[in-house]
């Protein structure tokens, strides 16, 4: 076999770190829209208790 | 990025929320485990076309890659049921078996070690076992997520967002 290792290693970290970048960017946003759609939720909930429902 | 979370969220705000939401569950996520394993059996490849390293070396890291792969992929899980389970709140702490994970990493270490000093094929399947002990907990991580969660987004209000 004549591909030489170096590129296969260059070419394994080239992808990992897009996916460790992908999965990081991932976690960020989905915290991110979790935290808007708990706060949404209390908003909704107290403004409930507020009208006596 | 912290100073631009909303105090008071808006409908339009949780609009944008659910559907990025399902944008990551439904393709960044299948995506992200693509790259995941491109990269571990390019890892695998190198190890084994490397001069550098012997044959039992080889063997032993490309099998380790398979395990790191292995823990990408709880994260990947636990990520995917965060994304799909937006109108949920659950209990990562208490359900993510991050402390049965920890175990399994340090267990996988020392049998790792105890190769390197004598490559017999007694460590390489307690290895082996550990792995899929690792990956038992992969599959059991998702329903004990869900086994905790608790609604927070009403179904009329899911409906609107995505309309």
């Amino acid at each position: 076999m004549n591909i030489s290792p170096q590129l296969i290693l260059i070419f394994a970290i080239v992808v990992a770190s897009l996916f460790v970048a992908v999965f990081a960017v991932a976690a960020l946003v989905t915290a991110r829209n979790r935290r808007i759609i708990s706060r949404a939720s209390k908003k909704a909930g107290s403004q409930e208790s507020a009208s006596g429902v | 990025m912290a100073a631009m979370i909303v105090n008071d969220p808006t409908d339009k705000d949780v609009a944008k929320a659910v559907v990025q939401s399902k944008l990551i569950h439904r393709h960044v996520i299948a995506i992200d485990h693509a790259l995941l394993w491109v990269a571990a059996l390019s890892f695998a490849a190198y190890f084994h076309l490397a001069p550098e390293f012997t044959r039992a070396e080889a063997l032993l890291l490309s099998t380790l890659v398979a395990y790191g792969a292995y823990l990408c992929e709880s994260a990947l899980g636990t990520l995917r049921v965060a994304a799909s389970g937006y109108a949920y709140s659950y209990d990562f702490r208490r359900a993510g078996m991050w402390r049965w994970i920890a175990l399994n990493i340090a267990v996988n270490a020392v049998l790792s070690l105890l190769f390197l000093r004598d490559p017999s094929w007694v460590w390489l399947l307690l290895i082996i076992l550990t792995a899929g002990w690792q990956k038992y907990m992969d599959g059991r991580i998702p329903p004990r997520l869900q086994a905790t969660g608790v609604r927070i987004l009403n179904e009329s209000a899911d409906n609107r967002q995505t309309s």
